[in-house]
Order: C-alpha cells, then sequence, then structure tokens
C-alpha cells in the first residue's frame, strides 16, 4: 500500500494512556493517514458514528465506557455492524472477553507489551487492503 | 478503572460467622499454627503414653496385690494347720512351722501399719513385704498403689477387707502364744494326767482358731474379687480418657492443619494474582517504552523537539515501572515488618524538595502549582531516609493524581514538639465520608477514582502507613469531597523511640 492511497484513509485510535495514544497518531499521521483519536469509548462512539473511519484501533480498559461497551454499542449501528475493529489491548488471558469481541465481530487481539509499532503499521495496512479488496 | 481485581473462589466461609476464639486461632500465622498443631500431636501423645504407663502399673499393682493376698491365704491356713496340730502332738517343731508361716501375715501387717504412718519409712515397708513372700519388683507397685489409690472405693474396700484380717491374724497370733505357754509350763506332757488338763484348757483356744479360720475365708474373698473388680472398672477408665484424649486433640490438630491449608492456598492465590497483576501493571510502562524507543532509533531524522519528548516519556515511564517494582518489593516486606532498615540523619525539607522534584513531569503536564511552606528554623531529623522518601512520595504521588488540571498542591515541613510534621495538601476530587475508613486498607481505590480510570495499585497509602508506623510516627487526614485533601505525617525527630 503506498503512502498515497494510504492518504484517503481514516483511522480511529481509542487509547486512554495519554503517552501511548500519541505516539500511536504521531506514527499512523506520518505515514500518512488521517487519524482521529478519543481517550474513552463515548468519545469514540461519536467519533466513529460521525466520520465512519475506515479503521478502528481499539483499547479494552479504559474510563467511562470501556472497549467492549463501546463494541456492543458500535454494533448496534448500521455502520457500526460492519465496521472493521483491530483491539490493542495489555490484557490478556481474559477468556470471557475474547469470547465476547468474538461475539462482536472482531477476530483480532495484539498484546500491545508484544508488538513493536512496524508490526502495528504492518498489520493495519493489511487489513485496509483486504478491505479494499472486498 | 480498577485493574487490580483479586478473584474470590465460589464458595467462601464467613469469617465472621463464628465465635471470637476460631477468629483469633484462624488469624495466626502459619507457622504459629504449625506449631500449635505440632505441640497438641506431641502432648497427645505424651499424655497417650503417660497414661498407658499409668493403667499398666496399676493393673501390675492391684495384680501384685491379688498374688500377696494368695500368699497370705496360704500362709494363713498353713498357721492355722500348724497350730491345730501343736494343740494335740505338743510338739515345738510344730509351733516352730506355725510361727513360721505367721511370718508372713505378719509381715505384710507390718508393711501396712507403718504405710499409714504420716512419713512412712519405706525401709520397713520393703522388709515387711517381702517378709509377706511378695516379689521384690512388685513392691514399688504395692506401695505406689496403697499410696495413691485410696481414693478408689475398691482400695479402700480391699484394705479394709485387710485390717479386719489382720485383727483377727493378731488374735491367732495370742492365741498361739497362750497355747505355747500352757504346754510350755505344763511340766511333763507325757503323763496322762498332765496331757488331759491342757488339753481341756487349749480346746477353747482352738475352737476359737477354727473360728477365725472361717472368718478369714470371707475376708480373703472379699479381698481378692473387690481388687479384681476394681481393676477392671480401672481399665475400662483409663481406656476411656485414653480414648478422649486421642480424639480431642485429633481433632484439635485436623482444623488446625485445615486452616493451615486454607491460609496456603489462599496465599499462593494471592501469590499469582500479586504476579498477574504486576506484569498487568507493567505492560504499559513498558509499551510506551518499547514504541518510543523504536521511534526513536528507527527514525534518524526527527525533529528535535520531538526526540526530546519521546526521550522523557521513556524517562517517566521507566520511572512508573521502577517504582512499581518499589511498591510491590515494600507490600512485601509491610507484610513481613521490616519497610524499615537503617537510620541515618537527613534533611526533612530536603528529602521533600526532593519528591516533589521527582513528579515534576506530571505537576508540569497537568498545569499544577505546587506551594511550599517550611519551617525556616527547621533542622535534620534521624530517620530511614528511602522508607521517608516512599511515604511523601505515595502520598504526593496521589495527590498530583486526584487533582485536576490547573489546581494547586501545598507542601509543608515544621517543627511539632519532638516530631517532624509534614502535610501535603490539594485541591483535588477528596475522599468520601464513607469511605474514610477505608483508606489505608491495601488495593484501596476510591470509587470515584475507578471511575475516573486512574492507574494506581491501590497499596500506597497502605505501605504508608506501614513505614510510618515502623517508623514510630503518625499518619492521618482530613478531606472533603470535591474541594480538597491534606495528608499529614508526624515521626519522631530522633528516629525510633
Amino acid at each position: 500500500m503506498t503512502k498515497a492511497s494510504q492518504q484517503n484513509k481514516t483511522l480511529l485510535v481509542i487509547e486512554d494512556e495519554e503517552l501511548l495514544l500519541n505516539i500511536l497518531v504521531d506514527e499512523f499521521a506520518s505515514e500518512g493517514f488521517r487519524v482521529l483519536h478519543a481517550s474513552d469509548g463515548q468519545e469514540g462512539l461519536d467519533l466513529a458514528l460521525r466520520e465512519h473511519p475506515d479503521l478502528i484501533l481499539l483499547d479494552i480498559l479504559m474510563p467511562h465506557m470501556d472497549g467492549m461497551g463501546f463494541l456492543q454499542k458500535l454494533r448496534a449501528d448500521e455502520w457500526g455492524n460492519g465496521a472493521a475493529v483491530l483491539i490493542l489491548t495489555n490484557i490478556e488471558g481474559d477468556v470471557k472477553k475474547t469470547i465476547e469481541a468474538m461475539e462482536n465481530g472482531v477476530f483480532e487481539y495484539l498484546v500491545k507489551s508484544r508488538w513493536s509499532l512496524e508490526e502495528i503499521k504492518e498489520r493495519v495496512r493489511e487489513k485496509l487492503k483486504g478491505q479494499d479488496s472486498k | 478503572m480498577n485493574i487490580f481485581k483479586p478473584s474470590f473462589p465460589q464458595f467462601r466461609i464467613k469469617k465472621e460467622k463464628f465465635p471470637y476464639f476460631i477468629q483469633w486461632l484462624w488469624n495466626l500465622s502459619v507457622p504459629t499454627k504449625l506449631h500449635i498443631a505440632t505441640a497438641l500431636i506431641v502432648v497427645s501423645s505424651l499424655l497417650g503414653v503417660g497414661l498407658l504407663w499409668l493403667g499398666m502399673a496399676s493393673l501390675s499393682g492391684l495384680r501384685a496385690y491379688v498374688a500377696g493376698e494368695a500368699m497370705w491365704s496360704k500362709a494363713e491356713k498353713s498357721a492355722v494347720n500348724h497350730l491345730s496340730r501343736y494343740a494335740f502332738s505338743f510338739n515345738e517343731n510344730d509351733y516352730a512351722l506355725f510361727q513360721e508361716a505367721m511370718k508372713v501375715p505378719l509381715g505384710d501387717r507390718k508393711a501396712r501399719l507403718e504405710l499409714q504412718k504420716e512419713d512412712p519409712d519405706l525401709e520397713i515397708v520393703r522388709q515387711g513385704f517381702l517378709e509377706g513372700g511378695n516379689h521384690p519388683n512388685d513392691i514399688d507397685n504395692i506401695i505406689f498403689v496403697f499410696r495413691n489409690y485410696r481414693w478408689m472405693s475398691f482400695v479402700e474396700d480391699a484394705i479394709d477387707a485387710w485390717e479386719e484380717g489382720d485383727k483377727r491374724i493378731e488374735r491367732i497370733q495370742a492365741l498361739g502364744e497362750q497355747m505355747h505357754k500352757i504346754i510350755t509350763q505344763s511340766g511333763n506332757t507325757n503323763n496322762l494326767q498332765v496331757r488331759l488338763a491342757v488339753t481341756q484348757r487349749i480346746v477353747p483356744l482352738v475352737e476359737e482358731v477354727h473360728l477365725l479360720d472361717d472368718q478369714f475365708t470371707i475376708l480373703e474373698e472379699r479381698f481378692a474379687s473387690t481388687l479384681t473388680n476394681g481393676g477392671r472398672g480401672l481399665t475400662r477408665l483409663l481406656f476411656q480418657v485414653l480414648i478422649g484424649i486421642f480424639v480431642f486433640f485429633s481433632i484439635a490438630a485436623v482444623i488446625l492443619i485445615l486452616f493451615i491449608n486454607q491460609t496456603v492456598s489462599s496465599v499462593d492465590r494471592v501469590k499469582g494474582e500479586m504476579i498477574s497483576f504486576a506484569s498487568h501493571q507493567l505492560r504499559t510502562p513498558l509499551t510506551i517504552t518499547n514504541w518510543y524507543a523504536e521511534k526513536l532509533y528507527r527514525e534518524a531524522d526527527l525533529p528535535l523537539e520531538k526526540r526530546s519528548r519521546y526521550l522523557r516519556a521513556i524517562y517517566y515511564a521507566n520511572k512508573r515501572m521502577i517504582h512499581l517494582v518499589e511498591a510491590l518489593l515494600n507490600s512485601s516486606r509491610s507484610e513481613r515488618g521490616i519497610l524499615v532498615q537503617s537510620l541515618s540523619r537527613i534533611d526533612p525539607i530536603k528529602a521533600m524538595n526532593n519528591v516533589v522534584e521527582d513528579l515534576d513531569f506530571h505537576v508540569t503536564h497537568k498545569k499544577l502549582t505546587v506551594i511550599k511552606k517550611y519551617d525556616s528554623q527547621m533542622t535534620t531529623m534521624m530517620s530511614d531516609p528511602e522508607a521517608l522518601k516512599m511515604v511523601l512520595h505515595n502520598i504526593l504521588s496521589n495527590a498530583v493524581r486526584y487533582t485536576p488540571a490547573g489546581g494547586t498542591i501545598t507542601v509543608g515541613v515544621r517543627q511539632d514538639g519532638s516530631h517532624v510534621l509534614f502535610h501535603i495538601s490539594d485541591t483535588g476530587v477528596g475522599i468520601s465520608k464513607d469511605e474514610h475508613d477505608k483508606v489505608f486498607n491495601k488495593r484501596y481505590r476510591a470509587a470515584k477514582v475507578k471511575e475516573l480510570g486512574k492507574k494506581g495499585s491501590g497499596l500506597g497509602l497502605y505501605i504508608a502507613r506501614s513505614a510510618v508506623q515502623q517508623l514510630g510516627g503518625n499518619i492521618w487526614f482530613e478531606s472533603e469531597e470535591n474541594k480538597g485533601t491534606t495528608f499529614y505525617v508526624t515521626l519522631p525527630q530522633n528516629g525510633l523511640i
């Protein structure tokens, strides 16, 4: 995927840890994506439903409305039901959450502390490419 | 949001439902419980062995009495026999045999009389029983039973029978001597005339002897049966007591072992949770370091402002990890009561300043104002610098965390009698009244705080209080919801009292 084609892609990053949010935004912005961001589920939901991003990077543990809450509300929306979501989190081994996520159409869980920025970028590109070829 | 939620097993025994004693037992430390359980087992074993020994000694003693009684009856019958013969043979030999036989009951009598004294001479007692024909190895048992078992009715009964027997033995002895006197003083016993006269005088004596002999039979039987029945009863009693002791101590030991098991498994569980919690808490700062460092080394042409921002983020993320590790270590140390390691002379104002500086990043980031109110006359104090730093840091980091942007934090150090008083105030979210007494609990996170999603271990104030207590000081706070909180810490100026 070229930098040029990345320019018309919108990403939404929802992450409450500010330092992590900043670097993710920096990273994807410098790749040419249009990056929207939010630090809690509610804010993220409003943005998602308004802007219809091509891919949503979602954290699970957040105040007010957490990742799961966001996901459920998102899927209740017509557009949201088909929206692409990638979960970036640091909790794992929580089988309940994994199943819940799958029930809400998310099959990808990336553990932040194990993935480098480069690898995440690659994964995002792949997912968006997959979307294009549909 | 509260990240760390300890998992509870499906079935949880409510401690409070049990009586106070059980609760106290539950709360003892594992080594203590183990010691008590061991002691119970040892004591019950010793008691068991002791009772067994006692039982065997008693039964042995009773058996010795019965054997002694057999000797006694045999001798008594033999004496009566010889005396009867003597009464008609006038043969000195018969009389000698009579006296020989009498030694047995008389020996036992001598022993009994001595034993009934206030302070018996055991040598005389032993001598008496030996004369009574008792086996030397049985004598100690016989004495033991006599001296220690009189309170048992059956033993008392048997000894009564013995006393009755002795009375009659004394009478027999007297009768024998009387006969002997008559016969030896009668003169020529070959003379028929003389013989008749003597016999006339002796016959009533012999009749009495036979009368007594009949009585002896009854007494001897009474003595033997009382002891045998009593012996059976004693065995049964001892057996029951033994079983009782065994059951009691076994139950006590089993209960303690169950408690230990529960404690150990809950400790294991908590340890597991601690590790899982620790690794979880570490992940965020690790990710920060990871990604920022990645960016830094991958992009050589990053603008300077970004570079320095990224490096700062890494620095503070690292600090966060250091503090977490410290907190975990201290949590473990505070459990073991070894938070305070050593005392040295320190400057309390400098200590406070250091702690404030440590949190500079967050203070600047949230645009908080820090006011310092230090007593200009403040001198040095004796304390553990690491422990003090940790206490102040934990309180101050809370203040910073829970004060919204633009707020104010005031720190102060001043003399307070023989103590040094530190205070840290903020204009933060405060602590609601109903949570006031939970503040120093392990992993206390205020409800409001959870909602705001602030990151924190919940261990800070628990450890702080533990450290302050070990330093011989005091910690308390004042707070009003949405207005702010002030924490106070006093420490003895001259170290631990």
